[in-house]
This record gives C-alpha cells, sequence and structure tokens, in this order.
C-alpha cells in the first residue's frame, strides 16, 4: 500500500456525507455538515451524495482517492453495521488500505432520534464527523487475520435439519460428522405421517435423504453421541464426543430381527409413538430407519440373553462401555432441533380424560390405522367427532395461562400447529366423511403457501370456532352421547358459550426448544429468551451464531415447517460450506496488540481476559534475557479492551480502537 | 341460559341442499356491514350464516325470510360463500315444517293455483296486450315475449309491458306472445325455497314453450331473465334469452330505432339487481337513455355494481315491510337528491317498489317512475 507511512504530515483527508435519500437530509442540513467538514485540519475533499451506498457514489469516492491522493476516508451515513464493510471495500478499490477508513453514523444516531430538533441534530452531526476526522488522522494500515480452516464440518442433531446439512455439506466436498443422540437418525419428521400442505408421506421423503447420508462416504455417523468438549477457535475446533454403547453389532437380516423382537421379554413405552404403545427393550422404531441395526435399552434390558441366543455372541455385547471420540471441525452446525411439548396433567383434559391426546400422538394414530380402515378408531373406541385445539402451550399470556409450578410461560407462536391441525382435519374427512370435525382456534396462522391447507379444511367442511386469547375452552367428560364435551365461549357467535360434544379431542401443541446439550454451556452459544439458539441478525447475518463458525439450522433457532426447515439448513450448509472450502478465513485486525517494548509481563491483562486462551503470557528472550509478555491469541481475542483497561504500561491497545485514537475522538465530540 | 349445541345434520341438510359453500365464511361480517337491511333495520346476515354452520336455531326466525336476494354481499364475499343459496336452504328447510310467513304463503298457493304470485285468474294473463294484438305464434327466429306476471296482473306496471313490446316492434322486431297457459317463470317460488314447485312451474313452462314452439326468448323482466339463463336449462329447456334492454340497445345501435323526439327531462337509473350485480348488464339500459334526446341522465351515489337493492327480489315484494323499513323509500329519495325528475328502471319489480316509495313519500309531483321502454316510446311516437 502507498500510503502505509503517511504520517500526520501528510494527510490528505476525504469526507461524505450520505443523504440517504433523506432519511438523514430532511432533518440533517448535509450542506452545512460539508462545509463544516471541509474546514477540518487536513480534509481535501468534502462531498455528500444522496446515496452514498450506490455504484455512481462508491466510484465517485474511488476517482478521489486516485486523482485527489486520498490517504484517509471518512464517511458520515447510516448504522456501520449495515455499510461500514461495503465502504472499507470501496476504499480497497481504490487502492487504500481498507483500515484507513472510519465511519460516522448520523441516522441511527441523529436524523432518526432528533427529528424534531434539525439545528441541534446538524450540529450533533458536525460533532460526530469532526471526531471521526480526529479518529481518522491516526489510523493505521493493517492486514486482516488469517485462519487456518479445518475442512470438516461437526453436525449436531440427527433429524431432518442436520440430515439435510449434513447431505449438501457432502455434496459439495465436504467431510462431516454427523453427531446423534438418540440411538436412530430421523428425528421428529420420521414420526410425521402426511406432511402438509401436499400430504407427501414423511418417512418417504425422508428415505432417500437417510439413505444418503447413510451411503456418502464423507459422512461419519454417530449416534447415540453427545459433545463433552470444546476447544479451539472458528475454523479449528477440536471436539470431544461421548457415544454410548448399541451393544448390538450389525446390520442384521430381517428375520433375525423380527425374531429377537419377539423373544425379547422386557418393554418400555415407545418413544417413536410418544408413548401410545410399548416397544421392546430391544428394538427398531420403524422399518428402514438408519442406521439399521437395533439398539438395546439398557434401562429396560433384563440381560436374559435371549437376543444373544439367536444372534450369537459376537453380535451382542451388554458389557460395551461408552466411548469418547475426538473431532476436529472447522464449523459447527446446531441441529438439535425442537421437543414437542407436552401438556401438563389436566391441561385441556389431557392425562385426565381419556380420548385427549397431542396433535403428534394424533398423527401416530392416523399412522397406525390401516390405510383402507372404514372408520377412525382410538384405543377401541369409535370415533364420531373430533376436537381439535389449538395453541396448546403457545402464544401464552400472562394472567390468562398459569406459568407455575408447569414452566414458563411460552409467549411465541409456533407456527406449524394451525397448518398441521388443518391438515389433520382434512385428512380426517376425507378418509372418515362421517367423523365430524371442530377446529378451535384463536386466529388461524395458516401463512404463505399454506393458505391452501385452510381452503381444503373449510371446503372439507370442518366447522371453525373462534376462542379468544383470554377464555381458553374446557374440555370436559360428556354426559351420555359423546365421551367429552369441549365448552367454547364462540367469537364467531358473538362470545356465546357453545358446548361441542366429542370422541376425541386432539391438543396441537407448541413446539419447545430441544434439548441442544452441553454444547451450549461448552461453547457460550446464545439462548434468545423463548429458549432458542438466537441467530446474529435475521436479515444481515441469518443462521449465524455470534460464536464465529457456528451455524443453526432448522428447529433449534425456532418452530418451523419441514419446507422451512429444509431451506434453513441448506443456508447453513451453504455458509458454513463458505468458510470450509477456504484455507483461510481472514479475520477484521480489531484484537489487543501488545507493545512489548512496554509489557513488563504482570499478566494483569490476563487475569482481567474473559476469553479463554486470548492472551497469556508466554516466555520470550528479550535482550539475551528470557521474560514473560503478554501474547494474544488473535483468533480467540474478541478486542473487547478489557486489559487496555488494566494495563499500568498503557503496553496493550486495540488495534482499530487505541486509546491515542479514542482520545482524538473525544476530543474531536468536546471541540 | 344453557350451552349452544352445534347440530351438524342442519348444515348438512344445508349443504345437500345447494348451500355448499356455506363452509368457507370465517365470519369477517362484510356481508352484514353491505346489507341494505342495517340501512333500515337491524340484520346480521353473518350470524345467521354462523348459526347455519353450526345448525342452531336463529335468534329471530323472521330473519331467515329477510334476504332480498339483491347479491351485494355475494358479490364482495372474499370467500365467496354462496349467501343466496344458503339463505335459499335455509328457507326451504323452514318452509319444510309450515313456518312460512303469511304472506310468503299466500303467495306460494297462488303461484300453485293460478301460476302466478298475484292471485290472478290464469285466464286474464295475457289480457295486459288486449290492444297491441300480437300473434300467438310466429317463425322458428322470431321472439317469444314473455311479460313478468306483475306487468299482467298489476294495473299500473302493465304500462311498461306495452311500451317495451312497441318499442320493439317499432325497431322491427317480430315477436309472439307467450303461451296463455304459462305461468310465472317462479323466481320468486324459488328464493322463498319451494324447490319442489319451483321444478314443477319450470317444467310446465318448458312444455307450453316448447309447444308454441320458442327458441328465442324475450323478457321483460330480470328475473324472468335469470331463471330462464340459469334454471331452466337443467329442466331441457334451452332458449336464447335477452332482456328487452339488451335488444332495444342493438336495434337503437344498428339504427333500426331512431328516437327523435325530445323529451327534456333530467332522469336517473336504477340498476336492477337481477340485472345488475346478478347478471352483468349495466352498460345497455343507459345507452338506451342516452340515445333519447334532450334527456340529462344523472347518477345517483349508489350505481351499477353498489347499486341499492329495491326490496323487490328474493320474495320481499309480498311481504310488505312496514313504511320505515323499505330501502325503496331511501332508493327514491336518493333519486330526488341526485335532483332527477324521473326515476327510470328496467325491472317489474323495482317499478312497483318504487311507486310504492313515492306515494309514502309524498313525492308523486316531483318524482316519477319510467321504465327505460316508457321514456323511448315517448320519444318515438
Amino acid at each position: 500500500m502507498t500510503d502505509s507511512k503517511a504520517s500526520p504530515r501528510d494527510l490528505r483527508i476525504g469526507v461524505y456525507i450520505c443523504h440517504c435519500g433523506g432519511n438523514i437530509s430532511d432533518v440533517v442540513d448535509c450542506p452545512k455538515v460539508v462545509e463544516a467538514a471541509a474546514g477540518f485540519d487536513d480534509v481535501v475533499v468534502s462531498r455528500e451524495h444522496s446515496f452514498m451506498c450506490s455504484d455512481p457514489a462508491q466510484e465517485m469516492i474511488i476517482e478521489d482517492i486516485r486523482k485527489q491522493g486520498l490517504n484517509r476516508v471518512v464517511i458520515a451515513s447510516c448504522s456501520p453495521s449495515l455499510h461500514e464493510l461495503t465502504f472499507r471495500r470501496t476504499v480497497e478499490r481504490g487502492g487504500l488500505n481498507p483500515f484507513l477508513y472510519e465511519h460516522a453514523n448520523i441516522r441511527e444516531q441523529v436524523s432518526w432520534v432528533h427529528g424534531s430538533r434539525p439545528e441541534e441534530a446538524t450540529a450533533k452531526a458536525i460533532r460526530l464527523v469532526r471526531a471521526a476526522v480526529g479518529k481518522v488522522r491516526l489510523l493505521t494500515a493493517e492486514e486482516r487475520i488469517g485462519v487456518e480452516v479445518l475442512k470438516r464440518a461437526l453436525v449436531v442433531g440427527g433429524g431432518l435439519a442436520g440430515l439435510r446439512a449434513a447431505k449438501s455439506l457432502a455434496d459439495q466436498g465436504i467431510e462431516v460428522t454427523l453427531v446423534e443422540a438418540s440411538p436412530f437418525l430421523g428425528g421428529h419428521t420420521a414420526q410425521l405421517e402426511h406432511l402438509f400442505p401436499h400430504a407427501d408421506q414423511a418417512r418417504e421423503l425422508m428415505a432417500p435423504l437417510l439413505r444418503g447420508v447413510a451411503d456418502s462416504s464423507r459422512i461419519e455417523v454417530l449416534t447415540r453421541a453427545k459433545v463433552v468438549g470444546v476447544e479451539g477457535y472458528f475454523g479449528n475446533f477440536q471436539v470431544e464426543l461421548e457415544v454410548q454403547p448399541r451393544h448390538i453389532r450389525g446390520p442384521l437380516p430381517a428375520d433375525k430381527l423380527a425374531q429377537i423382537t419377539e423373544a425379547c421379554p422386557k418393554s418400555a413405552p415407545s418413544e417413536f409413538d410418544y408413548g401410545l404403545r410399548e416397544r421392546k427393550a430391544i428394538y427398531m422404531p420403524y422399518p428402514g430407519c438408519v442406521p439399521e441395526v437395533p439398539a438395546v435399552d439398557m434401562q429396560s434390558c433384563s440381560r436374559c440373553g435371549k437376543c444373544e441366543e439367536i444372534l450369537g455372541a459376537d453380535a451382542v455385547d451388554f458389557d460395551e462401555q461408552a466411548r469418547r471420540v475426538k473431532v476436529d471441525a472447522g464449523c459447527v452446525l446446531m441441529a438439535t432441533g425442537f421437543k414437542p411439548y407436552e401438556p401438563y396433567k389436566g391441561e385441556l383434559g389431557y392425562g385426565e380424560l381419556e380420548g385427549v391426546v397431542t396433535l403428534a400422538q394424533f398423527i401416530r394414530i392416523l399412522g397406525a390405522l390401516p390405510k383402507d380402515a372404514g372408520e377412525l378408531e382410538v384405543g377401541g373406541r369409535k370415533i364420531q367427532s373430533v376436537a381439535l385445539i389449538h395453541c396448546v402451550g403457545s402464544r401464552e399470556i400472562d394472567g390468562v395461562h398459569d406459568p407455575s409450578p408447569h414452566r414458563p410461560l411460552r409467549t411465541y407462536c409456533s407456527r406449524v400447529c394451525c397448518s398441521a391441525s388443518l391438515h389433520a382435519a382434512s385428512e380426517i374427512r376425507e378418509r372418515f366423511p362421517g367423523v365430524n370435525v371442530f377446529e378451535l382456534y384463536r386466529d388461524i396462522r395458516s401463512y404463505g403457501f399454506y393458505e391452501e391447507v385452510f381452503e381444503r379444511a373449510s371446503r372439507n367442511r370442518v366447522v371453525f370456532l373462534k376462542y379468544s386469547d383470554y377464555e381458553i375452552p374446557v374440555v370436559k367428560a360428556g354426559n351420555g352421547e359423546a365421551a367429552l364435551s369441549v365448552v367454547v365461549n364462540d367469537q364467531l357467535t358473538g362470545g356465546k358459550a357453545v358446548d361441542v360434544p366429542v370422541d376425541l379431542v386432539v391438543l396441537a401443541s407448541a413446539m419447545e426448544p430441544g434439548d441442544a446439550g452441553e454444547i451450549v454451556g461448552l461453547m457460550k452459544l446464545p439462548i434468545g429468551s423463548d429458549g432458542f439458539l438466537l441467530e446474529v441478525h435475521p436479515k444481515l447475518r441469518p443462521v449465524e451464531l455470534a460464536v464465529e463458525g457456528v451455524m443453526v439450522a432448522g428447529t433449534a433457532q425456532a418452530p418451523m415447517s419441514t419446507d422451512e426447515t429444509s431451506a434453513a439448513a441448506c443456508a447453513a450448509a451453504a455458509k458454513a460450506a463458505r468458510i470450509l472450502t477456504r484455507d483461510e478465513i481472514p479475520l477484521d485486525p480489531f484484537v489487543a496488540r501488545v507493545d512489548l517494548s512496554r509489557c513488563q509481563g504482570e499478566g494483569l491483562c490476563v487475569a482481567q481476559c474473559g476469553y479463554d486462551g486470548a492472551l497469556q503470557l508466554e516466555e520470550i528472550e528479550q535482550d539475551g534475557e528470557k521474560v514473560k509478555r503478554a501474547s494474544v491469541n488473535a483468533v480467540l481475542c474478541k478486542g473487547c479492551g478489557a486489559c487496555v483497561a488494566v494495563c499500568p504500561h498503557r503496553a496493550i491497545d486495540i488495534v482499530g480502537c487505541t486509546l491515542d485514537q479514542l482520545y482524538r475522538q473525544v476530543d474531536g465530540l468536546c471541540a | 341460559m344453557p350451552d349452544l349445541v352445534p347440530f351438524l345434520e342442519v348444515p348438512d341438510l344445508l349443504v345437500e341442499t345447494g348451500g355448499d359453500g356455506l363452509n368457507l365464511c370465517f365470519g369477517c361480517g362484510t356481508c352484514t356491514g353491505l346489507c341494505p337491511w342495517n340501512l333500515v333495520r337491524s340484520f346480521n346476515v353473518r350470524l345467521l350464516i354462523r348459526t347455519a354452520q353450526l345448525g342452531l336455531e336463529p335468534e329471530d326466525t323472521a330473519d331467515v325470510w329477510r334476504c332480498a336476494t339483491c347479491g351485494y354481499c355475494v358479490a364482495n364475499c372474499p370467500r365467496e360463500v354462496p349467501i343466496i343459496d344458503v339463505m335459499r336452504s335455509m328457507r326451504a328447510m323452514t318452509g319444510e315444517s309450515g313456518s312460512h310467513p303469511q304472506t310468503i304463503r299466500a303467495m306460494l298457493a297462488s303461484q300453485g293455483q293460478n301460476g302466478n304470485p298475484w292471485a290472478g285468474e290464469a285466464e286474464a294473463r295475457n289480457g295486459w296486450a288486449c290492444e297491441l294484438e300480437m300473434p300467438e305464434s310466429g317463425q322458428a327466429d322470431d321472439w317469444m315475449f314473455y311479460a313478468c306476471c306483475t306487468q299482467c296482473y298489476d294495473p299500473e306496471t302493465r304500462r311498461s309491458a306495452v311500451a317495451q313490446v312497441r318499442v320493439l316492434r317499432a325497431g322491427g322486431v317480430k315477436m309472439w306472445i307467450s303461451p296463455l297457459e304459462s305461468v310465472c317463470c317462479g323466481c320468486s317460488v324459488r328464493e322463498t325455497g319451494s324447490v319442489e314447485l319451483t321444478e314443477r312451474m319450470g317444467r310446465s313452462n318448458v312444455d307450453r314453450f316448447k309447444k308454441s314452439g320458442a327458441r328465442r326468448i324475450l323478457t321483460a323482466s330480470p328475473h324472468c331473465y335469470n331463471a330462464f339463463i340459469k334454471d331452466y336449462p337443467a329442466w331441457g329447456g334451452e332458449y336464447e334469452v335477452r332482456h328487452y334492454t339488451q335488444v332495444m340497445h342493438e336495434l337503437l345501435q344498428s339504427g333500426q330505432l331512431v328516437p327523435k323526439r325530445e323529451v327534456k327531462r333530467t332522469v336517473t337509473y336504477h340498476d336492477p339487481c337481477y340485472l345488475g350485480r346478478h347478471n352483468g348488464i349495466y352498460d345497455e339500459p343507459r345507452a338506451c337513455i342516452r340515445a333519447v334526446p334532450g334527456v340529462e341522465l344523472v347518477e345517483m351515489p349508489r350505481n351499477r355494481e353498489e347499486s341499492l337493492c329495491c326490496q323487490g327480489g328474493g320474495g320481499q315484494i309480498f311481504m310488505d315491510a312496514p313504511a320505515d323499513e323499505r330501502f325503496a323509500k331511501l332508493r327514491v329519495q336518493e333519486a330526488l337528491d341526485a335532483g332527477a325528475e324521473v326515476l327510470l328502471t328496467a325491472c317489474p319489480y323495482c317499478n312497483s317498489m318504487f311507486r310504492d316509495s313515492i306515494k309514502i313519500l309524498d313525492a308523486e309531483d316531483r318524482l316519477k317512475v319510467m321504465d327505460i321502454a316508457e321514456l323511448v316510446w315517448e320519444s318515438l311516437a
């Protein structure tokens, strides 16, 4: 860079004031700011433009750098989170080091907040520009920090999102380790049947994906595994996994599988069927699941050895122990999914009245019925009418829903339950036309293209009853004709109490955040107030977590439909691939830098540092003596500045934000 | 109050009898907001549809008989609920238990007995045309002119039929009068839910029309026009059907009719629901009016698709609403406010309803009701 040695003596600063199409200029007197800036020391160019981020404006800046020999640039516009990077690139294209640039925010910090006081706003804008000009004088040319990338992704979670992301990465030539906590892949999607809106069979859709993952030479699948340790940083994570034993070596021929399942004397409630049925201690949830090796649930197993008799001693090992596995990965994708909310005992009759089930359970019930079943039968009872109740555990309101002792309030909308309920309602009406279906809803939120699901339910003559946010329906035992009775103050009938006699009540229960495991604490992953993983910014940095190199895919982030989950997983995979296909990742250089000529190795900074491994004392040789001096790991350092504050010798500073630069900035503000 | 219990056999039956689409309603209330009844008294259309969805008893059974089938709600329903069809099915269901309003029962009795709703003698049906000497048959390409029962039996409205025939003849249209044995087109029977009687009368007409050799039918009333087009094909009655304003418009366009005499009057035109909203005919009647020299056509604020119903349809003409519950009274006032001296229409029901309301408003010296044909004839004669 030609300008890197520019001393304060031969500074040539360009200042650019953006109107933001009126967002700024409607309040701030931009020409006045331009005029003021022109008067600051060493400012040789001062201009304005209606949109500084536009191509013509950027070209103007580049031309100024080249023709006017600018060696510092200040742009006063919107928030730096929007366009600082844009302008750094502009400056770089003009041949200047991109870190000889300073940004002043005169939109969010001025025009948007002082709209009623234009004169004072203009004065504030001038101050902010003066501060930026003061700081830019002392900026130095810097190089981005290069991080070497380990070319493997760790995908945590083997549901739809994890599978889709893993497959997508493997298809791009990237090695993947896929970690699943349960013994089988497929997650909750494998437990679904006909997916809205087009009634595709969930497991048929999943089959090629499962097969693709299982057969991929680039994907290592670890089931019954969880993350127990994480070290390292962006591009270079060392992850430790604990893998619980399966106790069975497979694959097994189909007849053997049938035999052991038959022979096993112990059983437990089936996770796959949400406890509606029992499964054996040695089990596979459904035919064709992956891995195609049964798992043994040692909590219910009695070690009777019947399976061993059938399979032979080589295939069964009751004493197999958990093992630890280390994985080096450049990126981590969190696909830890959701948990279907199970209503508390007594919530809308759940757990107390026969015939009250969750939608997830009802889908299993529908799935277990023979295709040509002429009647809807549940638990041996013939069902003639069904009520589906929306918003169970979602959109809860303080004072209406009781947060204690059951759980904290869940105020968010679970998004898929409306469409899923409507879809189930249509399925009932289409398969069993004699069954009356009632939907008790607060608002129908079958958003976007799912409108057709609502439309179809309406055409199938599903009867809708609307309950208000403040009056939850009551489910009670029926009196005579029907097993149950649902009383709802129907907003569509003037709020009058309507008593709907039904044989079955289906609760469209919420999607809760899944258990993401220890990795959340280990990596300090941000969790939102609703308990889901929190992405950095839905528009600017979707599917990225604030911890660099960690992406979130699917319902670990928020309630999503299977379509949305697939899209989110592909987005996360694309973001990961962007990192993993490079040899090195450039990071901004805004981290701590030690001035070895001043450092005395007292280590006050190290004690203050909040980021493990970012700052430590290292033994070096100085003037022929072995001394301890502070040393920064530029990748782990977040540039927070805690070290700067405690150093008694002013031996440490944050690049791009040194104390001297800050003083100049303050001088500019106070002048 | 005991809780309401849904009884879905009711909506099942309503759907079976033509109210399919009942369940599309999501209760927005656009219908109630638009229904002209709410200009004169409360009528909660949405709630009535809601009670139908759940099979509940309506709060006021009289509500079942209120709809004038004007179609303003249907045209604006965001869910395309066939509200009129649902109303009709509800009437059919209520009627089956014999609980028609007295006036409707009388009308239906007359329809069954005399073939017209006005208790007129069947033999007197074609009496309106005695001075016109219309033939009773014609060539295959000639038109059969089918007058509305109201024109046949209401002495004041019959003038419009005479004018229609005169104007069409002046334009060279060859036509014969519908057979004396014809009966009412059945619209009011249908709209009040008597499905069987509607079909019996319809089939009887199809028979008579066939014997008289009719292939092309000219109607005086938009209601007959609507019935012939939409109901009769199901009973084997396939015709080329025109409302007289359509043919009159063609004659004026082609120059076969040239109104010459200046008629210096400010007029306004009321779109009949069954011509406008139900069948999309808005321009032809206006073109006919504009063809008359000297006439100034002013529009009322509610016109074309937003026309205010006269309350004659759906059997309402027979219900004799109290004076302060008449839409026609509002409409007459609108015509007066628009500065019109003549309130023109192209439907015998509207014609009759407006005459009554002008009397109620004591406005006979300020506003006159005329059929478009009467205006055109004034300019031709």
